[in-house]
């Protein structure tokens, strides 16, 4: 649709410009209070400028965590949920592009039948197994393991869908070319499917180390240990009930740093995102 | 180089029988075309002598050892697919030379039959594109070139030229004539359109619901077509048939209509069908007429000039020089000579000779 009314064009600008400021203005609040001292934040009115107090905040959380709170340092647990969401993400595209290919390119028994299983489980959100699931992990002994942590949700339907998804769009005879050149079916794989598959696994990877990084309940019930603890437990951690205080500003502080690794992901994926979406041609 | 040989081949899928068994042998060095309608089983037919279909019963012989149970790989046979199906992430040169890796060759050797197809092909400036960077025609060539550099014993094309425009499927017709009389390679070439396949065939299968109606080279498929189908699909327009029944005096058709054709004593009092092409019919006098047509409508090509009419109640052409433009509703007294009439039995379709 091209337009050329001023007066519209004005209102999609401030609509919007409007939209950001709902979204950015509680990140740069929540910026400017990790720059302040733990007392200024109780003052009114709150500030709305940077402090001076950033470094040490954030070197205070990165090293120490925050006094009081039963945590492990910041740094400690950001690598502890690195870890998760690494493992996860990796975990995910590996085991589901190898469980599509196998769905697309092979027949055997019960084919349909397993991907019909693979595909109905993906109506089942984590919270309806995870009951069964910590019973299995806690038998293994793994709680307060990385292993523990990450292997339960790796097993992925959605990813599994979407990689079946994309096989089907490469033409068979590409399949038969390869047949025909001598290639075998993991040399196909790894030769020809794996390089087509690469913007898709860019895009997979980012939404699964996302939700990988954002994992809440699964952590919250394997790990016991302060310092297996990961970044997005430890700041619920460092908010205490009851009548003690808070320091919102080492609170603020290490919720900027939680959102960091994802936002970055993010930024230096997104070349591989328009990438993905102009290199159709197959 | 090798011959090929096909032995009474047949394939079902379930219970539908595609390929009726399919017999022919292919000389060594031989360029042999496979043409039909679509649906007729010639791709299927095709993709067996590769290797991607199983046979269902049969036999194939490429040089002396039968490749049913082989794999694609070790029949040593290069197929061009009709898509190309270029490995989209590859270069060119690593597009030809991903099978001769596969094989586990030394570099050098793979650089050297590269360049050699490379220029054979004139893709030398191209070997570093990807195919996305190429034209139709450049990918065409770089899927041949794909072929050339396994050095097979048989070159299989399916279709190769089908998604190309009409001037570059000219050239590229023109190059794949070059390539086989430069390589002679024994090769099967697999089309719809019966162009190509009369120009680039030195024999011709021409198959139809699975069936081989008539093997024989392009000259004697034209001149002599085995069966009625084969005589209706070779030759653009279509041939003309005039089913009737034959008597002392010619042809009775079935709207009554009456041709006064000498029939062959042979055929005599047999339910017949007269076949005649649009390029053999020519205007005469009214007196020396096998029919007379009633124009009704025409189609000027440039040199020649299309005449579609009536005769009875049959819709005929005739393809006449530029230079007759009879007008709409004009009678047209036509005549063919008697060696350039078909005959085929009615219920079969099979050709009968006059002698």
């Amino acid at each position: 649709m091209i337009e050329h009314r001023p007066g519209f064009t004005f209102f999609c600008h401030a609509l919007l410009i409007a939209s950001i400021v709902v979204v950015a203005f509680p990140l740069y609040i929540a910026f400017v209070a990790s720059t302040h001292t733990a007392g200024r934040m109780f003052e009114f009115p709150l500030p709305l400028l940077p402090g001076g107090e950033m470094l040490h905040n954030y070197a205070t959380v990165l090293q120490h965590g925050v006094a009081g709170a039963s945590t492990a340092p910041v740094g400690r647990m950001m690598f502890n949920s690195l870890v998760m969401a690494l493992t996860i993400a990796i975990g995910k595209i590996a085991i589901s592009i190898l469980s599509a290919f196998a769905i697309v390119y092979f027949r055997f028994p019960l084919k349909n039948f397993f991907f019909w299983m693979i595909f109905i489980t993906l109506m089942l959100p984590v919270e309806v197994r995870i009951l069964p699931t910590y019973k299995v992990v806690a038998d293994l002994g793994l709680l307060d393991t990385y292993a523990g942590l990450s292997v339960p949700l790796i097993a992925s339907a959605t990813a599994t869908f979407l990689f079946r998804q994309f096989f089907l769009t490469i033409p068979d005879e590409l399949m038969e070319a390869a047949r025909i050149d001598g290639a075998s079916a993991l040399r196909f794989f790894w030769d020809i499917v794996l390089p087509l598959s690469k913007t898709n696994m860019a895009a997979l990877f980012v939404i699964l180390f996302i939700y990988g990084w954002n994992q809440y309940l699964w952590p919250l019930l394997v790990t016991t240990q302060e310092d297996m603890y990961t970044v997005v437990i430890g700041i619920k951690r460092m908010i205490p009930g009851g009548e003690s205080s808070v320091d919102w500003n080492l609170v603020m502080a290490t919720a900027m740093l939680a959102l960091t690794p994802p936002a970055l992901v993010v930024l230096l994926m997104q070349r591989w995102f328009v990438k993905g979406l102009v290199e159709t041609e197959k | 180089m090798a011959k090929l040989q096909l032995r009474n081949v047949k394939k079902s899928f379930g219970n539908v029988e595609i390929i009726k068994g399919v017999s022919a042998d292919i000389a060594d060095g031989e360029f042999v075309v496979i043409v039909g309608p679509s649906g007729c089983g010639k791709s299927t037919l095709l993709r067996m002598i590769a290797g991607l279909e199983a046979i269902t019963s049969g036999e194939i012989l490429i040089g002396d050892r039968v490749v049913n149970n082989l794999e694609p790989k070790d029949r040593d046979i290069a197929m061009v697919f009709q898509n190309y199906a270029l490995y989209p992430h590859m270069s060119v040169r690593q597009n030809m030379a991903y099978g001769l890796k596969i094989r586990g060759l030394a570099k050098d050797d793979i650089e050297t039959r590269v360049q050699r197809a490379a220029k054979i092909l004139e893709l030398g400036d191209l070997l570093a594109r990807k195919p996305r960077e190429l034209s139709g025609g450049q990918r065409q060539r770089v899927a041949m070139g794909r072929a050339i550099v396994r050095e097979p014993s048989v070159f299989l094309f399916d279709e190769p030229l089908s998604n190309l425009d009409a001037k570059l499927r000219v050239q590229m017709r023109f190059e794949i004539q070059k390539l086989h009389h430069n390589l002679g390679t024994t090769s099967v070439y697999v089309t719809h359109d019966q162009v190509e396949a009369m120009t680039l065939a030195e024999r011709m299968v021409v198959m139809s619901a699975g069936i081989t109606e008539q093997i024989g080279s392009p000259a004697e498929v034209y001149q002599r077509p085995a069966t009625r189908f084969v005589a209706g699909f070779i030759g653009s327009p279509a041939m003309n048939f005039l089913p009737g029944r034959a008597d002392a005096t010619g042809l009775t058709l079935a709207d009554g209509g009456h041709l006064a054709v000498s029939v062959p004593a042979a055929l005599a009092g047999r339910e017949l069908v007269l076949g005649i092409r649009p390029e053999h019919l020519e205007v005469c006098a009214p007196q020396e007429a096998l029919f007379t047509l009633q124009t009704e409508m025409r189609e000027m090509l440039g040199a020649d000039i299309l005449i579609h009419g009536l005769f009875g109640k049959e819709l005929l052409v005739a393809r006449l020089s530029a230079a007759e433009h009879p007008a709409p509703g004009q009678a047209l007294p036509l005549r063919a000579l008697p060696d350039r009439l078909h005959w085929f039995d009615a219920a079969s379709g099979a050709r009968l000779e006059a002698a």
